[in-house]
């Protein structure tokens, strides 16, 4: 997968496959892998986030996520892309933290998001915020399915691979999830409504 | 809501995602939800999901991110140094059979004495294992001199007492008393750290102030002899401009700036805390509540979190966050606000 940075400043755009920062990276260019962690950091801290809900367990997961990667690079073979590794690890961090009972997800009511006055979507006027906190009320397995293609940009062939499911769950996943964002932000076409 | 209802969402969540839409399916997706409102909808709350990106990490995050790395890095290039040397002591060590074969001759079986060149080689391959042995002989040395006698106060303390007095910026009308405090009453604390604790935070001595109006309201008392060698006394304690800072009252009717022992933590001000401390050259403990580690690696009340802003590594009690407590381990460098720390210390958020 290509993943295009923008040079701060020029307003030029600079494009280098991950595989060619991973190779850097692998042969001791730090700044390389600075660039990595520049390029996929939002995606690992907004899986976290939205996994835990607690912004600084958010950033301990992304610490530890890089770290475990920085460690394994050497055996990241290319053959899967970059996100899909990343997404993994990111994923199995998370499930590890909640495993040894240090951590525990915040829980969202979703009433709360219910109760909220009915959004002008035509006017923008949501916020992102709702619309994080939303995410947050999904199912984990359709959040993680949502964010595995969302946020990762993964195929839903690449998502099923990491999560060990079908394409067509990965599918009917993603769907579920949007439609019940779309119930929670007040929008008709969700089963909430 | 009807079954086609359903089917163009999901062409419409598909097509969101990059999956492949026929032409046909898509060109009917955008004709239903022209005349369906609960579908237009749909495609409109997609429209807000859509526009969630990830957001960028903050620059003190990707820097703590680096800050790790580059100490896996450090740590690999010694491990591969350390390798390579023992690799080259091997080689220098192996018996090498073309020597012996050429010398004695095929299939004699016969072994002679090496060459002048290879024991030349040899020598001096020995001397360089002798150099890495010495080295480690001294860190081995320095090692078990900490474990057997931790860094105490004094070493460091008499650094920080002369930083103290320069960073004094105040004497005023006690300036002299103060002075001469400093000169003779406070000669032991050379050897010592000038803490005391006010309310669970640890302060440090940070020079003479300005005497206090004699109306100036009071925030509480500390307990300590300071540098007196004398009984341990209740001294009224001030505030100061801020919150971390404070001013005391001696039992010579001085006053004595002091200023919070702290670090930063996620951009967050942390303050140490710490038990009891009834005299100057007493270093901080660890406050009521929380237990000794057992070993250098905390364990097994302590685990190891992640670095503070400044990269020393933070421990966490085990299973709780670090946000709430965090303890830093004996022997910090000399820029740290616990330099030379013989013991474990505790810090908690301040304010």
């Amino acid at each position: 997968m290509l993943i295009g940075f923008v040079l701060e400043g020029t307003g030029m755009a600079e494009e280098r496959t991950d595989s060619a920062l991973i190779s850097a990276a692998k042969q001791g260019d730090t700044a390389a892998f600075e660039k990595l962690v520049r390029a996929h950091g939002g995606a690992v801290y907004a899986h976290a986030l939205r996994f835990f809900g607690d912004s600084a367990t958010a950033e301990d997961i992304v610490q530890e996520v890089f770290l475990k990667v920085y460690r394994s690079l050497a055996t990241f073979d290319g053959t899967a892309a970059f996100s899909t590794w990343l997404f993994r690890v990111t994923r199995n961090a998370c499930l590890d933290e909640l495993r040894r009972g240090k951590r525990v997800p915040m829980p969202v009511d979703p009433v709360d998001l219910v109760s909220r006055p009915t959004p002008d979507h035509a006017e923008g006027v949501i916020d992102n915020a709702v619309v994080e906190q939303a995410m947050r009320a999904l199912q984990p397995e359709d959040r993680e399915a949502l964010g595995a293609v969302t946020l990762f940009g993964m195929s839903y062939a690449e998502a099923g691979q990491a999560l060990g499911v079908p394409v067509g769950t990965v599918k009917s996943r993603a769907f579920r999830a949007r439609r019940i964002l779309a119930a929670l932000l007040g929008t008709p076409g969700g089963d909430g409504q | 809501m009807s079954a086609e209802c359903i089917e163009v969402q999901q062409v419409l969540s598909m097509t969101q995602d990059g999956e492949p839409v026929g032409p046909d399916e898509l060109r009917r997706a955008r004709i239903h939800c022209a005349e369906c409102e609960d579908c237009a909808q749909f495609e409109s709350a997609l429209k807000l999901v859509r526009r969630l990106r990830p957001q960028t990490l903050p620059d003190d995050l990707v820097a703590r991110i680096m800050a790790a790395v580059e100490v896996e890095v450090a740590a690999d290039r010694a491990q591969a140094e350390a390798a390579h040397a023992a690799q080259l002591a091997a080689a220098a060590l192996a018996p090498r059979e073309v020597d012996t074969a050429d010398v004695g001759g095929a299939g004699t079986g016969i072994t002679l004495p090496r060459t002048r060149r290879d024991w030349t080689m040899w020598g001096g391959w020995m001397a360089a294992a002798a150099v890495l042995l010495i080295a480690g002989g001294i860190a081995a040395v320095r090692g078990a001199y900490f474990i057997a006698s931790p860094p105490s106060a004094e070493s460091d303390s008499a650094v920080r007492y002369s930083q103290d007095q320069q960073w004094s910026p105040e004497l005023g009308a006690s300036g002299e008393a103060a002075t001469s405090a400093t000169k003779e009453g406070y000669s032991d604390v050379s050897a010592s750290g000038s803490y005391v604790v006010f309310d669970g935070w640890v302060y440090r001595f940070a020079g003479s102030v300005r005497p206090l109006r004699s109306n100036s309201p009071t925030i509480g008392v500390v307990s300590s002899a300071l540098d007196t060698g004398g009984a341990i006394e209740e001294l009224q304690v001030f505030g100061g401009d801020a919150d971390d800072k404070i001013t005391i009252r001696s039992a010579e009717d001085t006053f004595l700036g002091f200023e919070l022992v702290w670090r930063s933590f996620r951009g967050r001000t942390y303050g140490l805390r710490s038990g009891p401390i009834s005299k100057f050259g007493d270093w901080p403990t660890l406050p009521s509540g929380v237990p000794q580690p057992d070993d250098p690696s905390g364990s097994p009340v302590l685990e190891r979190s992640i670095n503070d802003d400044a990269g020393v590594a933070v421990f966490r009690l085990a299973g709780q966050s670090e946000s709430s407590g965090f303890a830093v381990a004996p022997g910090t460098a000399a820029d740290d606000p616990a330099a030379g720390n013989p013991g474990w210390t505790w810090w908690e958020p301040f304010n």
